[in-house]
Formats: structure tokens, sequence, C-alpha cells
């Protein structure tokens, strides 16, 4: 056997075991009826249904054009930040089905079943215990980053429960946090659009309910989505996973973090007692906090997914399917994708460039689906490769 | 004899096969505990914290002398002895201000629940009580409301003049009151089970008489 041999030979071992770690490629069956934690899911996911649509029921005979102007406003304002989610989850590490399963508890179980309840009943109890000032100060800085990061976060726990072999990372935990995040932020905002129509007797329903969209809309860019993403990293480092050592502290920390950034959104006028000076400190400082921590969480928590990418399609480079510089650009930061693209790699064209990462990535993912063996879908996608090369 | 033919079982069971031995009561041994855990905090959120809110009295009972200020110039005066559920006294200084679009006073006694909300209305007081009327008839949780009196006019110790009447649901009664001062609208409600609100019509008719306006900048 030549050294040639065995480094490929290291190679297709090292390939494996990155495929059977990120678990890429298994299939996920919603249906699991010895999984205690399917029955619990099912079971808050009829209890949100149904709060969400006697509310609904209730309200629909007055504000009938408000409800459906509201559920279309945010439906459409959900797309790019689904299309943003899946952008960063370039290695399609999280399957569309539990993507589904995260933004149906952010948007009917954490917000129907948990937080409308629990924020209610700590207004309730900040009111009687501190006095209505209080309440006004600081309920919601004191209320929402609990109540509603602890609901949303279970959402990331009970997927874990749920989808043990899709859940391998933080990078995991991320994604599958932004789109509960996600869910909880458009049925959160729908409700608010709801709640606008009501304002001033209802006097003005449309008008006040498209001006609530508008509010929602603009403040919403960096808010729970993000809130989300970074406390379910945290809390698969807090857990760990087989392939996660647990990180307790880090985990805590960004967990931490998540909730301190929703607090500090929601008690700005408070902390800054209305200065006109300070005020619009916290509203840029705020969104600017929580995108520096969104980022650094992403760059942490995707060194793992990064590593078995790269693990995954490193035998392609020895078979000459794709080169040294293609992996390392596919298995690389933005920034390093960024730097392949606009250097000289023998490509015709920036948007060639970009193609070959894209074919590179589906040949990995289709090595992940076959667990390494040469399947025609693999052929083929490696067969794209080199025509997208040219 | 041995049939030489027979296949071996596979190596894995059908997708999400759990062993026998890793069951108990049929579940997966490994998502039980996890699974109790999310429900003790799901149950911690949802029902727990709600039951303490509950137990916890209101401790807010209004005194001689207290004043609620709705904003905007506007203020009720309590009846001592009814609990302010919601809103701020005049001598209330929150560091966000009383600046607010809308604010509402909720006072309990009882089974009665008087309440005001606040918040600006272009129109009449004949079209805030419309308004008002309408937006309770579309309400599906107030099925069965029903006006049962003729609007008549109330009069505030100011002078200010508004509107009321009666009216029952299909467990409650109350009556229902508007006002305008300057480009605000003024709802004001009292509402409980059959009699509750009978029975502390002084106190209500006394809250009511007792909402002042003060122009800001007046």
């Amino acid at each position: 056997m030549t050294t040639t041999d065995l480094a490929a030979t290291d190679l297709v071992a090292a390939q494996r075991v990155a495929i059977d770690e990120s678990g890429w490629g298994l299939p996920y069956r919603f249906f699991q009826p010895r999984n205690l934690a399917f029955w619990l899911y099912v079971w808050l996911l009829v209890l949100g249904t149904a709060s969400l649509l006697s509310q609904l029921n209730n309200l629909f005979a007055g504000y009938e054009s408000e409800i459906v102007l509201g559920y279309i406003a945010f439906a459409i304002y959900t797309i790019p930040f689904w299309v943003a989610l899946n952008y960063i989850d370039r290695f399609d590490a999280v399957p569309n089905k539990v993507r589904v399963l995260a933004f149906a508890w952010g948007g009917l179980i954490a917000t129907w079943v948990m937080a409308l309840n629990a924020n209610l009943a700590v207004f309730g109890i900040y009111g009687k215990v501190f006095g209505q000032a209080f309440l006004k100060d600081w309920g919601p800085g004191l209320t929402a980053p609990f109540t509603e990061e602890i609901a949303k976060g279970l959402g990331v726990a009970i997927i874990i429960v749920l989808a043990p072999k899709v859940v391998r990372s933080a990078f995991d935990g991320f994604i599958i946090g932004g789109f509960v995040g996600l869910g909880f932020q458009v049925f959160e905002n729908v409700s608010y659009v709801i709640e606008g129509a009501q304002g001033g007797f209802g006097a003005n329903a449309q008008g006040e309910s498209i001006s609530m969209i508008i509010t929602r809309a603009s403040v919403g860019l960096t808010s729970h989505t993000v809130y989300s993403a970074i406390f379910g990293m945290g809390l698969v480092w807090f857990l760990g996973r087989p392939t996660e050592k647990p990180r307790r502290i880090l985990g805590l920390l960004f967990m931490a973090s998540a909730m301190l950034m929703h607090g500090l959104w929601d008690a700005m006028a408070a902390i800054s007692g209305g200065s006109p000076v300070i005020l619009p400190l916290f509203l840029l400082g705020v969104p600017l906090f929580a995108i520096v921590v969104f980022f650094l969480a992403l760059k942490y928590s995707s060194e793992h997914t990064r590593h078995w990418m790269h693990d995954i399609l490193a035998p392609e480079v020895a078979r000459g399917t794709v080169t040294e510089a293609e992996l390392d650009a596919v298995a690389g930061r933005h920034k390093d994708r960024r730097v392949f693209v606009k250097s000289n790699h023998g490509h015709k064209s920036h948007a060639q460039a970009k193609h070959v990462l894209a074919a590179a990535t589906d040949l990995g993912e289709q090595l992940a689906a076959s667990r390494g063996e040469d399947t025609p879908a693999v052929q083929f996608a490696r067969s794209e490769v080199t025509r997208v090369r040219g | 004899m041995s049939d030489s033919r027979q296949e071996a079982p596979p190596s894995e069971g059908p997708e999400n096969w759990v062993p026998v031995e890793r069951r108990f009561l049929g579940f997966d041994k490994a998502t039980i505990v996890p699974t109790v855990v999310i429900l003790i905090f799901v149950l911690a959120l949802g029902t727990w914290l709600p039951n303490i809110n509950k137990l916890i009295s209101y401790d807010n009972e209004a005194k001689a002398g207290d004043v609620l200020d709705l904003g905007e110039g506007i203020t009720i005066t309590p009846v001592p002895g009814w609990n302010i559920v919601s809103g701020l006294r005049v001598t209330d200084e929150p560091a966000t201000g009383r600046g607010a679009n809308e604010s509402t006073v909720t006072l309990v006694n009882g089974a009665a629940t008087f309440q005001v909300e606040r918040a600006p209305f272009d129109g009449t007081t004949s079209e805030l009580l419309d308004q008002v009327n309408r937006n309770n008839e579309l309400l599906k949780d107030n099925q069965g409301f029903h006006v049962s009196s003729s609007p008549a006019t109330a009069t505030t110790s100011q002078g200010d003049e508004g509107l009321f009447e009666s009216y029952t649901g299909t467990d409650t009664e109350g009556i229902t009151a508007a006002f305008i001062f300057g480009s605000q609208g003024v709802k004001v409600t009292a509402v409980g089970p059959p009699g509750a609100v009978r029975d502390q019509a002084n106190d209500v008719a006394t809250m009511i008489d007792s909402l002042t306006y003060q122009p800001q900048g007046a």
C-alpha cells in the first residue's frame, strides 16, 4: 500500500466520522409514539392553537380586516427572515421539518401557552408587591426577558429530545433557536396589531393596525429571532451533546446575554429616565449589541459544522472533484468565501466561483445523505461541480 | 433441520425503533426525564405563575385624598376601600413619565369592577357611546350583551356632561358612561355579576362625578 493510498484511507475514515458526528442526511420523522416529548409537543400545540383560535374567534367579527391584514403582512415579513436563516444554515444542518417544528413552538406554544399567561401574572405580582409606578417602569423589562426567553428556549430543549440525531452542535441550537424566535416574533406582532386596532376605542381600527404593523416591523429586525438564536446556541453549550462537550459557563453567558439585550430593550425608557440624549443611545446601542453577539455566536457555533463539511468533502480533493482552495472556501467562514470568490483561482467570473462553491456544498450534502457511498445522487452532484466549473 | 437459506435479521430496526429493555410504560426511557423537566417549566410559566398571582391579594386600597391620573389632564377620585388594580396616583412619579397615548384605571370592590379608559377620540359623546356599544356587540365573549336603558345625561361635579346607560350580559350587568374632554374620550364601565354594581351604585356614581379635566397648559 502506498503512502497516497494510506492518506486516502485516512480521509475516507475521517469522512465517515464527520458524517456520523454531524448526523447530516439522517431522516427525521415527527411521529414517534414511544418518545414522550412527542406527546407533550402535540398536546401543547393543540392547547396553543386552541388559545389563539379562541382569541381570534372572539375578535373576528369586530376586527376581521385588521386580523387578516396583520397575518398577511407578517406572513410576508417572515419570508426574508426565513431566507436569512436558511442562508446562514448553508449546509442544511437542520431539516425543514425541524425548522417548522421550531417555528410552530415559537408561534403557537411559547406565546399562547406560556408567555401570555406568565407575563400577565408577573405584571400582576409586580403591581401588587411593588406598586403601579414600579410596574410601569420596570414591568416589561423585568418580565419578558425571563418568561419569553425561557418559553422559547424550551422549544430548543424539546427539539433536542424529539430529534437528538439532528441537534448535534451549538450551531444547530443557533438555527433552531432562530426559527423558534421567528415564530414567536411573527405571532406576537400579529397580536400587537390586533391590540392596536382596538386602541382609541376601535374607532380607527384600520389606521391603528397599519401604524402598528409599521412600528413592529421596524423594531423587530434585531428582536426575538436574534435573541433566541443566541439563547438556543447557549442552551446547547450548557447542556452539551454527544459531539459537543458541555461548556456551561459560556452557554450560560450567551443565554444571559440574550436575556440582557431583551431586558435592556424593554426597559430602555426606565433606564434612560426618558432622557432625549440617553434614549437614542439605547435605541441604537441595543440592536448593535444584539448584532455583535449574534455574529460572535455564529462564528463560534459554526466551527464544528465547518470542520464536518471539510472532512466530508476532503476525499473529493484527492479525487480531483474540488480543489484545496475550493474546499477551504466551502468549509470556511463568510470572509473566506468572499476572498475566494474575489481572487483568481482559475474561475472565469465571480458568479462562476460562487456556483462552484454552491455545487461543492451540494456534493457535501449528498455525500452525507448517502453515508459516504458512491450513489447516483453523489455522482450527479460531482458532475454538477465539473459542469459549473466549465 | 435448519433452513440454511434463512436471511440474517437487519442490523438496525425500523426508524425510531426503541429496544424493549429501553422502554418504560411503552416510552423510550431516555425521553422521560427531559420531557418531565420541560413540562415542569411549561407548567411553571403557563399555570403556576398565574395561580401565584391569584393567591396574592390586592393590597392597594384607595385612601381618602387619593387621586388617580388618567393623563392629558384627566383625573378621577376613587372611593376609599376600593382596590386599585391598575392606574397611577397623581403622587406617583414613574421614571418613564406619565405620557402615554392611552391609559386605564381599574378598581375592584368585591365582585364589582370599575374601569376608566382614556384615549384620543375625534367625535361626540354620543358617537363614543355608539362606538363602545358596537365593540361590545361584536365581541363573541360578550354574547348576550344588551343595552337595557336609553342613554341619560351624566354630569360630573365639575359640570362636564357625558352619557350613560345600563346593559346586561349573559351573566353580568353594569353601566357604561362616555365623556369627551378636549381631544380625549373617556369610557367608564362598572360591571359585575347581577346585583354587584347595583350594590355599589353610590360609589360608582361618586367616582363618575369625580372625573375632572384640567386642560394641560391651562
